[in-house]
């Protein structure tokens, strides 16, 4: 009995268009199954008094209207639900409507909008679906409309719409705490909140447009496995002889710059790519720096057993067995050293070439080794968007002292 | 040719020594007399040190415990106690007199005071009678710094004098010791150790010096920027540590760590650029440029590449002498604390009738009776035995007292209250100069690890097949099963029996300790084998366990000795070492149990995780406590 009172008073406190002198009337007087069934007619018979005029002889519209809207954005999209729900007092075919409308969705760019979603469950009528007892509560009252509810905040999780409180109002004002997309609501509000948060490199809620700012943020996750990551952002047209006018976003940190610097000048490094990156729905192309494997000196593993001999952490000579681990360790991968990533607004071959005239400002070691340009990469070979059309486009050793 | 360079040169500083102590002697007539007598003051001899017994501390990592140690050490003959008193009063009257004329005057040393110190033969104190020094032993060098110590910054300076000469006695040639501590005794030399470098640079090595050997082959070609150089400008003999190569070759680094002896008369060297410091002021820090200066080849400290074993070595040379710092500053501290909790009034009674005073008073006293048992007792091993090692005493003692000193003192400013917050009050005088001690010397972090590792290192080496055999418990079947059916909880030390009876209570606690800390350093080489080193929340808690055993012993054989001798107020010694024993009991008794937990269960590996986040946030990460996610 309190249950349902408390029920109606959600009623009064969400539903707008009820006249609230006229209810709480009603709840004094009627008993509560009565209350319930009154409040969705007197809902009924609002609409109609507001709209009864304008939608005179309309009936000859389109059931859904949403094709025959010219501008397709937010504004047009909620006009066709306020047409819908206007149009009589029985709101007939609502669940189809909604099916409907949730195929526009995207068309009109609405698929992200929680306010449109609230909008959207709001067209089915409310208090009818309230299942009265434990009976039709279990066996799914009402199962087409609840069904299409579901289907409805599936659509908001798949497309990572966190609903609010109002939308529960909403629903406990359709289906009651017993409707299962309450249940399915609630599943939500439990889940969403953590996955949203669940990235461990969070991007903005809304991608930048800049291409170069995208390229920050990838470089960004890309090199944020070394706590010691430097970024730099290099214009080609600083150099003399670049062809290309175009940013380039380098990562190179300090043990990578180690690395390089140890690198043996007649083995030669590579520059690979493009390779992919996603950003939510976008993605972007990168580069590598590598060279090859160095093999790791095949020591026999240290006894740990043997605790004659601690060895003192204080000074460390060259004798020591154990070799320590410093920040240039992770750049040191089975298949190749990475020394450096980078991404450039043309992945043209020119703008990489730039690229590695920069980096051999920083590490003059960079002149006496070898490069190997490889278009190597998953995606196919590299498209060369400003080059010269008689260049190979295979593998092309070009040394920089040469160039310089 | 390059000696007779080197006599004249030396005959030239002399002559400069002599005009220096003529202009003096015009200036005061009736100083010049006690100047006289105090460059010819001798002392009696000291006994002949006893054979060497085996390290206190280390030996605790194995169980075992030196029970003769419990007799507190008493070094000096009644004599040479006499005398040296009588060489302290006039120089603690001069540092009273100073400090009475003008407290701003503890804020800096002024020549004036050095001169007096120097002519009392304060900075050739340490220097053995062979090379005209005076020759204290380790106990009266430090009672010399507590006396020093009232004027905390001057304690410093007397140390920074003196740590160098320790070196050269130590490590130096007979031709260097011959060469450079006459003058140094004589005050000529003023010598100051210059090792640190700048290397916070994540690029950095760790020793950019260099030392490259010339082509005459007689000397190396210096090149070194040094900070906290203390005292850097007056000084004008440096200790350096810098990278040793024979080739000028441009391609290899110099990488051979080396120690170097360098005057100032070396050309190429730069002390201008002054550093400021917090605490101890009068104190002064520079930063110390060397540009191809040119070292003598004889001038070479050690070996070559020796430096890291010096280096190890001077972490803990010397340092008990902290303690004695301490106890001058914690005592002044007590007396003016003591002074307020009498006098001054909370509400409506005298601060001395609440129990908070009484607490923090008590602790405080407990602490210092602790500090002060446990600095004579490391010098008294030092002085008693020949060649004894002590450098995990001396570390414990440093890394107690700095600890405690800050920790104490900010207690103690609680309890004085809104008056230390204003500016013109000595309280924030006397905390800077206990948090410039703390922070100017060898961190307390390294510090423990020192002690842990020491130990451990020593209890690997006697107990190294047991320990394998535990680590590989199926390849030894017989030897788990008696360790399983048959093992003990460590022998009954009869510590009791070495002291006063009424310490007996004490004595068990304490012997309880000892097979806690054995237990504990076993658990720690068996979970961990030669990695052991990297474990350092557990390296802490040992050393700990290590610190409390051994102040535990300190003060035991104090109290026992006081109360056995009759000295005043004895029986409120037996008091405070039964506190120091409980309380010191009860922390061992939780780090014991912590290291038993494991990583699992003492919430190491939930820092660690935490840490590991934070770093590869760059920051502190949690959300603001307000942010809403929906």
């Amino acid at each position: 009995m309190t249950s349902i009172i408390r029920r109606s008073y959600v009623l009064l406190r969400v539903y707008p268009g009820m006249r609230k002198k006229l209810i709480l009337h009603d709840l004094k007087s009627y008993r509560p199954t009565t209350a319930l069934r009154c409040i969705s007619v007197t809902s009924a018979h609002l609409s109609k008094d507001n709209s009864n005029k304008k939608n005179e002889g309309s009936k000859a519209v389109s059931f859904y209207g949403f094709a025959q809207v010219r501008s397709k954005e937010k504004k047009t999209y909620l006009d066709v639900l306020r047409m819908f729900v206007d149009r009589d007092i029985h709101r007939r075919g609502h669940v189809e409507f909604i099916y409907a409308a949730m195929k526009h969705m995207e068309e009109f760019g609405v698929e992200k909008d929680l306010e449109v979603y609230k909008n959207l469950i709001n067209v089915l009528p409310k208090g009818k679906f309230i299942p009265e007892n434990t009976i039709q509560a279990e066996f799914m009252h009402y199962p087409k409309q609840q069904q299409c509810a579901i289907d409805v905040l599936e659509q908001m999780e798949n497309n990572g719409v966190i609903p609010d409180r109002e939308m529960q109002d909403i629903l406990l004002n359709i289906f009651g705490k017993l409707g299962f997309p309450l249940r399915k609501y609630w599943r939500m509000m439990y889940w969403m909140p953590k996955f949203k948060n669940a990235s461990p490199w969070p991007l903005p809620e809304v991608l930048p447009n800049d291409s170069l700012e995208l390229a920050k943020l990838a470089i960004e996750r890309i090199t944020s496995i070394d706590l010691l990551r430097k970024i730099t952002i290099f214009q080609a047209k600083d150099l003399e002889d670049s062809i290309d006018d175009t940013w380039i976003v380098s990562g190179m940190s300090i043990g990578q710059k180690k690395l390089l610097n140890k690198h043996a000048s007649t083995a030669p490094i590579y520059v690979e790519g493009p390779f992919r990156l996603w950003l939510k729905n976008l993605t972007i192309n990168y580069f590598i720096l590598r060279g090859d494997p160095v093999p790791k000196p095949d020591l026999p593993p240290p006894d740990d057993d043997d605790v004659s001999k601690i060895e003192l952490p204080f000074w460390k000579t060259k004798k020591s067995v154990v070799p320590t681990e410093d920040e240039t360790a992770i750049h040191e991968q089975e298949d190749g050293t990475i020394f450096a990533v980078c991404a450039t607004g043309t992945s043209s071959r020119d703008s990489l070439l730039s690229w590695i005239r920069f980096l051999q400002k920083e590490n003059d070691i960079l002149a006496n080794i070898p490069i190997i340009f490889k278009p190597k990469s998953p995606l196919g070979d590299v498209v060369l968007a400003n080059n010269k059309s008689d260049k190979p486009k295979d593998e092309g050793v070009e040394n920089k002292v040469n160039k310089d | 040719m390059l000696t007779t360079r080197m006599l004249l040169r030396r005959h030239t500083s002399y002559l400069k020594y002599s005009y220096a102590s003529a202009r003096r002697f015009t200036q005061a007539a009736e100083e010049s007399e006690d100047i006289i007598t105090s460059q010819e003051y001798k002392l009696a001899p000291l006994p002949q040190k006893k054979p060497q017994r085996e390290p206190f501390v280390k030996n605790l990592f194995i169980g075992r415990f030196d029970n003769d140690l419990l007799a507190y050490p008493e070094v000096q003959p009644n004599e040479r106690q006499n005398q040296f008193n009588a060489w302290l009063a006039p120089i603690e009257d001069c540092i009273n007199r100073n400090l009475e004329v003008k407290e701003s005057n503890i804020n800096v040393i002024s020549n004036e005071l050095v001169e007096q110190l120097k002519d009392f033969g304060v900075f050739r104190a340490t220097i053995t009678e062979e090379y005209k020094g005076i020759g204290l032993n380790s106990t009266e060098y430090a009672r010399l710094i507590e006396v020093v110590g009232k004027h905390p910054s001057l304690a410093s300076y007397v140390i920074s004098r003196t740590e160098p000469t320790e070196l050269i006695l130590k490590y130096g040639t007979e031709q260097q010791k011959q060469k450079f501590l006459p003058r140094i005794a004589s005050g000529e030399l003023i010598p100051t150790l210059a090792l640190a470098e700048d290397n916070t640079d994540i690029d950095a090595i760790p020793l950019n010096a260099t030392a490259v050997g010339t082509e005459c082959k007689r000397y190396y070609k210096l090149n070194a920027e040094k900070i906290h150089v203390l005292n850097g400008n007056q000084a004008n003999c440096f200790i350096v540590l810098a990278n040793c190569t024979e080739t000028n070759d441009p391609l290899h680094r110099p990488d051979i760590p080396t120690i170097f002896i360098i005057e100032r008369e070396n050309s190429g060297i730069d002390s201008s650029k002054k550093v400021e410091n917090i605490g101890q002021r009068g104190l002064e820090v520079y930063k110390v440029n060397f540009t191809d200066t040119l070292v003598p080849r004889e001038n070479l400290l050690g070996l070559i590449g020796g430096a890291p074993k010096i280096a190890l070595d001077l972490i803990t040379l010397g340092k008990e002498c902290i303690g004695s710092q301490v106890i001058a500053i914690l005592k002044d501290f007590i007396n003016i604390l003591t002074k307020h909790a009498i006098e001054r009034k909370h509400y409506d009674k005298q601060i001395m009738t609440y129990d908070f005073a009484k607490e923090i008073i008590a602790k405080m006293s407990t602490d210092l009776y602790a500090i002060e048992s446990m600095t004579y007792m490391t010098t008294g091993l030092i002085d008693e035995y020949k060649d004894q090692n002590c450098s995990v005493e001396s570390a414990i003692v440093a890394a107690y007292s700095m600890n405690k000193c800050v920790d104490q003192i900010l207690q103690g400013l609680k309890l004085l209250g809104r008056k230390t917050y204003l500016k013109d009050s000595p309280y924030e005088r006397i905390y800077l100069d206990a948090l410039g001690l703390a922070l100017y010397n060898e961190s307390s972090i390294d510090l423990h690890t020192y002690i842990a590792v020491m130990g451990l290192h020593h209890s690997g080496s006697i107990n190294s097949e047991t320990i394998q055999k535990y680590r590989n418990p199926f390849m030894f079947p017989s030897f788990l099963l008696k360790e399983v059916f048959l093992s003990s909880n460590g022998p009954d030390l009869a510590l009791d029996e070495y002291l006063h009876p009424s310490l007996q209570v004490s004595a068990k606690l304490l012997q309880a300790a000892v097979h806690w800390l054995h237990d504990a350093a076993e658990q720690m080489l068996i979970t961990h084998g030669t990695k052991v080193t990297e474990a350092h929340m557990e390296l802490r808690r040992l050393a700990d366990m290590a610190i409390d055993i051994y102040m535990m012993t300190a003060a035991l054989g104090r109290a026992s000795r006081s109360y056995c001798i009759g000295l005043r107020l004895s029986e409120k010694d037996i008091v405070m070492a039964h506190s120091i024993c409980w309380n010191a009991h009860r922390r061992v008794k939780k780090n014991h149990e912590e290291i038993k937990l494991g990583d699992e269960g003492n919430c190491d590996d939930v820092y660690r995780i935490i840490a590991k986040k934070i770093f590869e946030q760059h920051g502190y990460f949690p959300e603001h406590p307000l942010k809403k996610n929906f």
